[in-house]
């Protein structure tokens, strides 16, 4: 009797979290994202020319939500942290598209804007080699955003916003798991990108 | 011009509003002007017809929420009766409810709609969809090689403290080693200090 309470309590939560897992992907979808304490618009900064970037990563609400329903089978872990995004922002710039000193300049304004509108900083390194800054904001104790600038002179500048319910651990645990050059080659070769103005490459 | 540049991006929330058909009439005739003459954004906005048209095709995946909290009200204050009985007790339409949802549940879980639901495996298999797939997954490697930068830096016990240790695990468990490596886990697992 107590494996058959057992099961039915399983299920139960089963079914429970799959309708919270469906009911947070329309909650997700419905807000307008500038309004989201997560948000930070990269493109204000005014740093990076799309069309100079080796990476032009724009993903918002409908589209995450499909995401993760097709990844649901396959790889449910990736589908749990999708769900909790609202969005995802990512370019990739290569410094020699870059000019240093703005560079610097920029990334400390950004940074002060980021502070000046509650955003609490992680990390910030600034060295000749290299300049982190990391921050997370917080709201009643939950990650709801997080945005990273990471500039190496000699190698590339990354900006990252992620919207929503963050998971840093997860998400990184995630991501190493994806090859960048496999998924750039793929994407190459998308043929979805043709009709998509936005060339990315 | 065939790109989206900053006239485009102020309408980019309005695309699904006015997919709602809820954007006021200044800012749909706004819109539609735009879209007329920008290449970029009337595929922007074919997209979201194709991601919204995709989204309706999806298997309709609510459980019935009240009939769940019923079903987790009974459970906890009748724990001890059998539960045949448990279920016999509950009124009629919110058992006929939880059932439908344990037998969606089911399904699902044995994988027994899968091949007979061709429209929203259309709608994942959309090129828009896979190439979003993508995208979120190129992301989150440039995320984690990011994170990777990090954790080298002086920040790596900071970002431990403030943003790693309050988080919840619970998807941890389903990631094996299989897709995590050593040399990752160097970075998202306790640094020792020294
Ligand atoms: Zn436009």
């Amino acid at each position: 009797m107590r494996d058959v309470r057992s099961r039915q309590r399983r299920i139960v939560i089963g079914v429970l979290a799959l309708s919270l897992w469906t009911s947070g992907f329309a909650a997700a979808a419905e807000q307008p994202i500038e309004s989201h304490p997560g948000y930070f618009s990269l493109d204000d900064l005014g740093l990076v020319d799309p069309a100079l970037s080796s990476v032009d990563i724009n993903l918002r609400g409908a589209m995450l939500r499909l995401v993760g329903a097709s990844v649901l089978q396959e790889e449910p872990s990736l589908a749990a942290l999708v769900s909790d995004l609202v969005a995802i922002r990512v370019l990739v710039t290569p410094a020699n598209e870059l000019r240093a000193q703005q560079v610097d300049t920029v990334l400390g304004r950004g940074a002060a804007s980021l502070e000046k509108a509650g955003w609490q900083r992680v990390v910030k390194v600034r060295e000749a080699d290299e300049q982190v800054h990391v921050y997370l904001k917080e709201v009643d104790g939950q990650i709801e955003g997080m945005t990273l600038f990471v500039y190496e002179p000699s190698d590339e500048l990354t900006l990252i916003n992620l919207v929503g319910r963050v998971d840093v651990e997860q998400l990184a645990a995630i991501g190493q798991a994806f090859d960048i050059p496999t998924l750039e080659s793929a994407l190459d070769a998308d043929p979805a990108k043709t009709p998509d103005p936005d060339d990315r490459r | 011009m065939n790109r989206r540049d900053r006239g485009c991006e102020r309408f980019d929330d309005s695309f699904e509003v006015f997919l709602d058909g809820e954007l006021d009439a200044d800012a749909t005739s706004a819109l539609e002007t735009h879209v007329a003459g920008c290449e970029a954004c009337a595929s922007e906005l074919a997209l979201a017809r194709r991601v919204r048209a995709g989204l309706r095709s999806l298997p309709r995946l609510e459980a019935p929420a009240p009939a769940v909290h019923a079903v987790l009200a009974r459970v906890r204050d009748q724990g001890d009766r059998p539960i045949w009985r448990q279920w016999l007790a509950l009124p009629r339409p919110a058992a006929v409810a939880a059932v439908a949802a344990l037998v969606l549940l089911v399904v699902l879980a044995f994988g027994w709609i899968r091949p007979r639901q061709p429209e929203s495996r259309l709608a994942l298999e959309d090129p828009a969809v896979v190439r979003a797939t993508l995208e979120t997954k190129l992301a989150l490697a440039h995320f984690a090689s990011a994170s990777r930068r990090v954790g080298t830096g002086l920040g790596r016990d900071l970002l431990r403290e403030r943003a790693l240790l309050p988080l919840a695990r619970s998807v941890g468990d389903s990631l094996d080693g299989g897709t995590v490596n050593d040399d990752q886990r160097a970075v998202s697992a306790a640094p020792e200090r020294g």
